[in-house]
């Protein structure tokens, strides 16, 4: 194991480490690109849900006609936001997690620990992608209700989420393991709304 | 054995960091598999756990507090807040804890009520003399209004928990009086405290200023009367009354207040998104953990212990008090709604009290949880912002927890606190 960067990285771009060689920088890039477009999928998401929510009450009450696709819609798009956003979680390293035992225990077994734990996130997301493949399949003959679109559509996200969970716990091991800098992919400006 | 596995490894993946969410997952999964159970139904278990429509209520729920925090509306609550109460002695202790109500009435996160508040008011504070360990204290334990007061997402949590039997529109109700019982006893607290301390008072601005600020703030609180209006009269579903007050936050701050930029928006959707997401799996991992709870019929089991222990409900409501209050000190409050209900609510019940009221009970425990150490959310975020060491603002804070308790002993033992007003529902 090498702690000591092989490449200096001089570049101006806060989001890559420096000492990175120019495969990591790719990795890093790739999963950077990774996490926003899932951030800006989800996001649109979450607007198109507001708007369609907005509209089911306005079609009740002033155009006496309930539109009944935006509940079915909103279904769909929910696991959209909570799958990839579950991804970009885990990219960002935000999932609620307790660390406090963990921290107190001595450097070298804390750090076996924080590599445990991401071959575990690597097993639980390669579950993810093969059964969440299996659930698409298993939906794709029959549609949504009121939607003209398969089921297995809403399985999609889990699929896309488990990916994402395997690709960057899989990043971070062997980053640990090698001693190289992990990828710098902060949230947006923290804290804000949380799950309390 | 099963259940022994289910729990042990839950716990173990917990000590070592895995986030609860997928701690929840992976230990379900593991024995869905000793089970014999197909896999498949693991993950349907999870998907259909996020697929419900009143959860929907919780992305609106976030939405709209980021859009408050970065729209505008909560300068201006602190503004009339402490038109109100300012001079009084301490008032800024007082302020902090009436803008804890207003704010944690709309946004309905104890987190965010801390941010946003405190971010505003703990440097003011600070300025005027107020010790940075009180004005933290203060900050972070008033907090918890935004978990009682209506609207509040983790009220849904619980209701989906529960096995969606639980009206929505009861919980809300019920959260009004233990919350401002609670805030109540914090503000005396803080008043007792600032007395002691000797912390200045300042004069009373005038009827016109306060009349001035109430105007200014009076759109953002018609977002919380928008929604639990709309949910209390039955012209909104819960899911609704969130997307309209969204709508109607995304109005008042971009047109009406002018107050919310570009980057404003994107930031509070790029959060909103997020947190969503963090809350969601843990919602959709929770209804597989809890699936193999309810099959090794774990609430029945601890119902048995419980009984062995004592039958007198004031003692069991003692051990569910000192259970959840140990729980949530060391684990985060969306995640324990979801592991706890399932378990404790049937128990509860066994012995008699309303789910409406355990309800109650359940979210004050959790709340206090989230001010106190090793995992306290609200706590930590209070003292990075007023750049307070942990230890300085715990030795100073048993005044506000003994207010919460208070609070939650008379939650606990007075059904009327909790079941007053929903009882005029029926």
């Amino acid at each position: 194991m090498s702690t000591e960067p092989r490449a200096a990285y001089d570049g101006g771009d806060p989001r890559i480490e420096p000492g990175s060689t120019a495969g990591e920088r790719f990795v890093d890039r790739a999963l950077d690109l990774m996490r926003r477009a899932a951030a800006i999928v989800g996001g649109v998401a979450l607007l198109v849900i507001v708007f369609a929510m907005g509209w089911q009450v306005f079609g009740r009450y002033v155009l006496n006609a309930t539109p009944t696709w935006a509940e079915q819609l909103s279904l769909v798009l929910i696991v959209v936001i909570t799958f990839l956003l579950a991804g970009v979680g885990v990219a960002e390293n935000t999932h609620l997690s307790v660390t406090a035992i963990r921290d107190r225990l001595p450097k070298p077994l804390a750090n076996a620990l924080v590599v445990v734990r991401d071959l575990l996130m690597i097993g639980f997301g390669a579950a993810m992608a093969v059964q969440g493949y299996r659930l698409v399949q298993f939906g794709w003959s029959t549609n949504v209700p009121l939607l003209d679109i398969p089921d297995g559509v809403r399985s999609i996200p889990i699929v896309l989420c488990g990916g994402m969970m395997v690709l960057c716990a899989a990043v971070f091991v062997w980053r640990r393991l090698r001693g190289r800098p992990l990828p710098k992919l902060d949230p947006p400006e923290t804290p804000g709304a949380d799950a309390g | 054995m099963e259940l022994a596995v289910l729990l042990g490894l839950f716990g173990l993946c917990v000590v070592i960091g895995v986030p609860v969410a997928f701690a929840l997952g992976i230990s379900a999964l593991v024995v869905f598999w000793l089970e014999g159970l197909p896999l498949l139904i693991g993950f349907q278990r999870i998907l259909s756990g996020v697929s419900v429509f009143s959860l929907l209520a919780i992305p609106f729920f976030i939405f709209a507090g980021e859009l408050m925090l970065h729209g505008g509306i909560a300068a201006r609550l602190v503004s009339l807040a402490s038109a109100a109460v300012g001079h009084v002695r301490g008032g800024l202790g007082a302020v902090n804890v009436l803008s804890s109500m207003l704010f944690g009435g709309i946004s309905g996160s104890a987190v965010a009520d801390v941010s946003a508040l405190g971010s505003l008011l703990i440097p003011v504070m600070k300025k005027r003399g107020y010790d940075g360990d009180y004005a933290v204290n203060v900050t972070v334990t008033s907090s918890i209004a935004g978990i009682m007061i209506p609207p509040s997402h983790n009220m849904i949590l619980y209701a989906v928990a529960a096995g969606g039997g639980i009206s929505i529109s009861k919980l809300f109700l019920a959260g009004v009086v233990p919350g401002v019982l609670m805030c109540g006893c914090l503000a005396l607290a803080a008043y007792l405290v600032a007395v002691r301390r000797g912390y200045p008072r300042d004069a009373f601005p005038g009827f016109a200023v306060l009349l001035a600020a109430f105007v200014a703030a009076v759109p953002g609180l018609v977002t919380a009367v928008i929604i639990v209006g709309g949910v209390l009269s039955g012209v909104f579903t819960v899911t609704e009354s969130g997307a309209v007050g969204v709508l109607y936050a995304l109005l008042i701050t971009a047109v009406v207040y002018r107050s919310l930029s570009w980057d404003g928006f994107t930031l509070a959707v790029a959060k909103a998104v997020r947190t969503t997401a963090l809350v969601m799996t843990l919602v959709g991992c929770a209804t597989a953990f809890a699936y193999l709870l309810a099959l090794y019929r774990v609430p029945e089991q601890l119902t048995a212990l419980l009984l062995a222990v004592s039958d007198d409900p004031i003692v069991v409501l003692i051990v569910l008090n000192l259970m959840l209050l140990v729980l949530g000190m060391i684990m985060d409050m969306a995640a324990l709604i979801l592991i706890c209900t399932p378990i404790f609510l049937p128990v509860a019940q066994a012995f008699g009290m309303d789910p409406v009221q355990f309800g109650m009970m359940l979210m004050m425990n959790l709340g206090l949880g989230l001010c106190t150490p090793p995992v306290g959310a609200c706590l930590f975020v209070g003292c990075a912002i007023g750049k307070v060491p942990l230890e300085q603002a715990i030795r100073s804070i048993w005044p506000f927890y003994l207010a919460i308790a208070a609070a939650l002993v008379l939650t606990t033992y007075v059904p009327a606190v909790s079941l007053t007003l929903p009882g005029l529902l029926d």
